[in-house]
């Protein structure tokens, strides 16, 4: 391992660069952000499930005192946007039918909020109501009714991967397990909702919005306005929490931005509470039917996944969530023969699509479920067979990921000693303090994840400048998008490490489409990763020309110089040398007036065939394991998670603190979606749209949460980091489900885990014995 | 959100008058209220905030019991050293409701008085209890729906406060325009069969003033227990608030209450009787469990609050043993 007691900045526990500035409210987030003659403006949203608009009238919306201006669909161009040009099925505004209830049909801007949710209702939208379809079995049935008129039986991917043999895979097993597994629908939950303002400036329009990636939403405004994307800038205020919900542009980014156009005045729109909960983006629930195929000694063989995605009414990033369920079932545990088959099926259900995961977490649930079963039955400890068939570094996967460096092993065994260690401990404690029976259990569940991908564009690139001032302090431009995750903070240590200066010296500026170079936005755990490299390699370009500025003055090869602690020195003479600041101005000072600026790029090499699905996807995978011990009580289903301890291979960790905060704040959302959260429907209708009745975990029900990192320093990554932002969920809920496994002795193949649930299955297993 | 005006009469004569004359809705810590404001459920042109009224807000014992004002808070029922002393079920209860945000807010008489938690009608749905013609619960998402006492509306009522009173045997002052009365707690709830658009004996104009909690006999033991899905921020999927009067062991006197499984908090009146005249073994505890729930009728999707209810009752009465 690379010795790491030489940095200076990176791999220390560093607050967030922007940690004052949060904490003491200075921060301006979207909502904070106020143009003079601002209007406000409000979605009107269908409450049909399926229906057709046969006309819209807006005349006495329009009629209504301090209303500004109304748009419906038939002031857009009616073009279709999303990621990939073949799935794209969703205009901004509804043209011809609405898809789901809170599909978005017409906007309003007035001079202030009440006025614009007034006007709303006296839209009037004249519908015909269409037949709807709310499950994946309705949807696929012959003869259902078809929500998009270009595809049939409401699939809209197909995919079918075999890799191997899979029949004779499983006629040489020596056990065959078969199950199905069902995830559920669940919301991202940002503090902060969706918001956007938008201003005509300059012949531009500007778009403030809370998004995850200021490039990706001014090319969806660009196709969508049909304007060259020079005319808009997009800009990233601070984010309060995305978790992949802010990936995508929203009817409000939209419909601010040709609301301004029309009424030539700023207009913010704000999602509420509830539109958030029933409208906005959320997670692909899928049912997921497995079979595997493994010898006496616990060697898995193969392995055939079938999913069955409810997609909700349009495409979103759903094709592709399904598609990489193939790579995580390929990528954790080996395996010779395989087949995925993978459907993502409209329903008039809200649209489901990217969620922090990526379609990940539900393979996982049903993976490392599978294998907790296996090991039961078997006989075998759960953690042995997990290692028995681990993924090794240097190996490649069966879909064809090349993985470099991975931790998986060590992780397994470091959540399985510590974890083992709590559970003696629980049991050591416990007993004779007259409490009534509770049931205790151990489950660990694995996790693979990518560093970037190239799934939806040619490339995965990030872009980047250093600008080195006057007085030494340094600023870096970036496009890459921090949404409360810390990637600023993360990528100034970057650069504060490379320059040899302290932290306190940097600046950062970023996510501006104008003022900041391109970088794709916050997804595939890219950030560290991809925009890691750029910033290096623009400090790196930086650095030599301030080296070479200082190799004049110190009559020295620039080579021979480095710089620690802001003083540019002859390597090994300290004596001989000059500070940091010194050279910059020198530089500037200079007859040539020299100001220096640092560039550079960074795009992963890759080489994933978007046709077969198949190749390296990403440039490095990180890998994890968790371990959760619970407290059950057979009487009641209560379920207490006593402790969870996680083990990450990041790669590195730039800022240990901060990969921590990322590892604990996934496992309240994995808790949470383990045990409490579900998006309860009624025929389209989220019923449960508050925070109140949709139950994220609270403060009391958090465990103790135990973090490792271990550090396998990745070659490619920036001083060996790779991704951690998403990785760290996925092994939460299969984790807490094998320990309730564990304790009751009963496997729940379906999420979230209630006291109904465990009741019932309590129940059955009596009745069985 | 529709616009309000908001009224601080300094009389309980002056309240009556503006919420009669006036159509004024009251208005305590306000933390139901303004949710239903805000959610659309109603829209009062005029809230009468009950803050400048005089001698709703002490708290104080006499020689037969506890007198606690409409406005106290929940803080300060759970923080309070008489009542952790003497009425130690109230300050339990009052711990487990919703957040210590909330309870800094919220007043015994609001928790007494709130609304229901049904998600339809809290949501854009115009069911029975909003003057509409359906039930959707009946049919639709009802887990977290009543097993006991429901129809025509199937609502669980929401207060854990309530079924704490109710254990202890408490009584509610209430004052209207045309006088005072003071009601056993168990005659304040009224089932949705009586009057599916209220929950409380409370006619308009009508205001809760104070709640009366008799003091417990020396060797009365009780236990509160809520069970719910996370552990703070939510109601009881069923909670159980449990007193009881032993002498030598035998029971003389116990009073079983459930939240969570009715309309209304729900006496167990079976397993009283059940309990009467026993001790507490494991066969009692069982039978009184079993008596729970023997009128039961389990809705579609909660079956299950059945076997929760029974086995609830079960662990709390073995506390007690
Ligand atoms: C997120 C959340 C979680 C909650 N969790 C729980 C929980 O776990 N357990 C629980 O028991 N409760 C819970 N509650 C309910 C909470 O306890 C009540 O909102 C609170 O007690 C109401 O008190 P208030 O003073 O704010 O009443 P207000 O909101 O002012 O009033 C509530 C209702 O009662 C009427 N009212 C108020 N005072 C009187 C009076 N003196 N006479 C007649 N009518 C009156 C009002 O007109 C109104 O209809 C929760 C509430 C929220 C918002
Ligand atoms: S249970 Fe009551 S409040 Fe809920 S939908 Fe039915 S009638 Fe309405």
């Amino acid at each position: 391992m690379k010795d790491c007691a030489n940095y200076s900045v990176i791999g220390k526990r560093l607050p967030l660069i922007d940690a004052v500035t949060k904490v003491t409210g200075e921060a301006k987030f979207t909502g904070d952000l106020f143009v003079p003659g601002m209007l406000i403006g409000a979605i009107l949203r269908s409450p049909y499930p399926h229906a057709r608009i046969l006309n819209i009238d807006a005349s006495r919306a329009l009629k209504h005192a301090g209303v500004r201006a109304v748009v419906t669909g038939k002031d857009t161009a009616g073009v279709k946007y999303g990621a990939l040009e073949h799935l794209r099925d969703e205009a901004a505004l509804a043209t011809d039918k609405v898809r789901y209830i809170g599909d978005e049909v017409a906007a309003v801007a007035a001079v202030d909020e009440e006025t614009a949710r007034e006007a709303l209702d006296l839209i009037d939208v004249e519908y015909e109501p269409l037949p709807a379809v709310f499950t994946t079995e309705e949807a696929m049935r012959p003869g259902a009714p078809r929500i998009h008129d270009h595809v049939e039986n409401n699939v809209s991917l197909s995919l079918h991967i075999p890799l191997g043999d899979v029949e004779a895979g499983f006629a040489r097993s020596d056990f065959i397990f078969e199950d199905s597994f069902e995830t559920q629908c669940v919301a991202h939950c940002p503090l902060e909702p969706h918001i956007s303002l938008a201003a005509c400036d300059g012949g531009q329009i500007v778009l403030w919005s809370s998004t995850q990636g200021p490039f990706y939403l001014r090319r969806d405004l660009s196709l969508t306005l049909k304007l060259p994307s020079s005319k808009i800038r997009v800009i990233k205020p601070f984010v309060g929490g995305g978790f992949g919900g802010k990936r995508e542009m929203t009817a409000g980014d939209f419909c601010a931005a040709l609301l301004a156009v029309k009424t030539s005045r700023p207009v913010k729109i704000a999602y509420d509470r509830e539109e958030e909960f029933s409208a906005t983006r959320r997670r692909v629930p899928m049912k997921i039917y497995l079979k595997a195929g493994v010898m006496k000694d616990g060697t898995l063989v193969a392995k055939r996944c079938r999913v069955i995605a409810d997609g909700g009414a349009y495409n979103g990033r759903g094709p592709m969530i399904v598609a990489s369920g193939a790579s995580q079932m390929t990528l954790v545990y080996r395996f010779p023969h395989f087949l995925f088959e993978g459907h993502h099926v409209y329903t008039n259900n809200p649209v489901t699509s990217s969620m922090r995961g990526f379609g990940n977490n539900q393979i996982r649930f049903a993976d490392d479920s599978m294998m907790e079963r296996m090991a039961k039955e078997l006989g075998i400890d759960p953690v042995e067979l997990r290692l028995k068939n681990v993924r090794r570094p240097g190996e490649t996967s069966l879909m064809g990921a090349k993985v470099t460096t991975c931790g998986l092993p060590e992780c397994i065994e470091k959540v399985a000693e510590r974890g083992g260690l709590h559970k003696k401990r629980a049991q050591n404690g416990s007993g004779g303090n007259g409490r009534q029976a509770l049931l205790r259990g151990f489950g660990v569940a694995s996790a693979a994840y990518i560093s970037g991908c190239k799934l939806f564009f040619e490339h995965d690139s990030s872009a980047a400048i250093v600008k080195l001032e006057e007085d030494g302090s340094v600023c870096l431009l970036t496009g890459a998008s921090d949404i409360g995750q810390g990637s600023n903070t993360v990528l100034a240590q970057l650069v504060a490490e490379e320059l040899g200066i302290a932290f306190e010296d940097m600046r950062v500026v970023s996510a501006d489409t104008d003022t900041t170079p391109m970088d794709l936005g916050a997804y595939g755990s890219r950030t560290t990763f991809v925009a890691g490299n750029a910033v290096l390699a623009a400090a790196r370009d930086a650095k030599k020309q301030v080296l070479e500025v200082a190799a004049e003055r110190l009559e020295a090869d620039s080579a021979d110089l480095e710089i620690r602690e802001r003083w540019i020195c002859v390597k090994g003479s300290p004596q001989r040398g000059m500070t940091f600041q010194a050279a910059v101005s020198a530089a500037l000072n200079s007859p040539d007036g020299k100001s220096i600026m640092g560039r550079g790029y960074y795009n992963p090499p890759t080489d994933y065939d978007p046709r077969t699905r198949r190749g390296n996807v990403s440039a490095a995978y990180s890998f994890a394991a968790q371990s959760a011990e619970v407290e059950v009580n057979p009487e009641t289903g209560e379920v207490r998670v006593i402790n969870l301890v996680a083990a990450q291979d990041c790669g590195f960790a730039i800022n240990p603190m901060a990969t921590e905060g990322q590892i604990e704040g996934s496992v309240s959302m994995g808790l949470g979606q383990a045990l409490y959260e579900d998006l309860v429907m009624e025929e389209g209708q989220t019923v449960n749209a508050s925070f109140s009745a949709y139950k994220i975990p609270s403060v009391r029900d958090m465990p103790p949460v135990e973090s490792h990192l271990i550090q396998t320093i990745d070659p490619e990554g920036p001083h060996g980091a790779k991704g951690i932002g998403e990785m760290t969920l996925v092994p939460t809920s299969p984790a807490i489900a094998n320990a309730i496994y564990d304790a009751i002795g009963v496997q729940i193949k379906s999420l979230p885990i209630t006291p109904e649930k465990i009741l019932a299955a309590l129940k059955e297993k009596r009745a069985c014995s | 959100m529709e616009g309000f005006v908001y009224s601080q009469p300094g009389t309980l004569r002056e309240a009556f008058s503006l919420l009669t004359n006036k159509k004024g809705k009251l208005v305590a810590g306000g933390t139901d209220l303004l949710g239903e404001i805000q959610d659309g459920i109603i829209a009062p042109g005029l809230l009468v905030s009950l803050e400048r009224i005089q001698g709703l807000k002490t708290m104080r014992e006499e020689k037969n019991g506890l007198r606690i004002g409409a406005l106290v808070t929940l803080a300060e029922l759970e923080s309070d050293k008489i009542v952790a002393e003497h009425y130690p079920l109230l300050a339990a209860a009052a711990g487990e409701v919703a957040t210590p945000q909330l309870r800094a807010q919220a007043t015994i008489g609001g928790n007494l008085c709130q609304r229901p938690r049904c998600w339809y009608y809290r949501g854009d749905f115009n069911c029975l209890k909003k003057g509409g013609a359906v039930c959707y619960a009946e049919d639709g998402e009802n887990q977290y729906h009543a097993i006991l006492g429901g129809g025509p509306c199937h609502i669980v009522h929401p207060s854990d406060m309530a079924v704490a009173l109710l254990a202890m045997g408490a009584s509610a002052r209430v004052v209207g325009p045309r006088g005072e009365k003071t009601v056993p707690l168990e005659k304040f709830f009224v089932l949705p069969q009586v009057d599916v658009k209220r929950e409380t004996i409370l006619a308009p104009g009508e205001i809760l003033v104070e709640i009366r909690v008799p003091k417990p006999l020396p060797e009365a033991r009780w236990v509160f227990r809520k069970m719910r899905e996370r552990g703070a921020w939510d109601f009881a999927l069923v909670s159980v608030a449990a007193y009881a009067v032993t002498k030598d062991k035998v029971i003389q006197e116990a009073r079983i209450v459930l939240g969570g499984v009715a309309p209304i908090p729900w006496r167990a009146v079976r397993a009283e009787q059940a309990l009467k005249g026993k001790t507490l073994t494991g066969p009692v505890m069982r039978l009184a469990g079993e008596a729970t729930v023997t009128d039961a009728r389990p809705l579609s999707q909660n079956e299950y609050k059945i076997r929760l209810a029974r086995n609830l009752v079960r662990q709390v009465l073995a506390t007690l043993a």
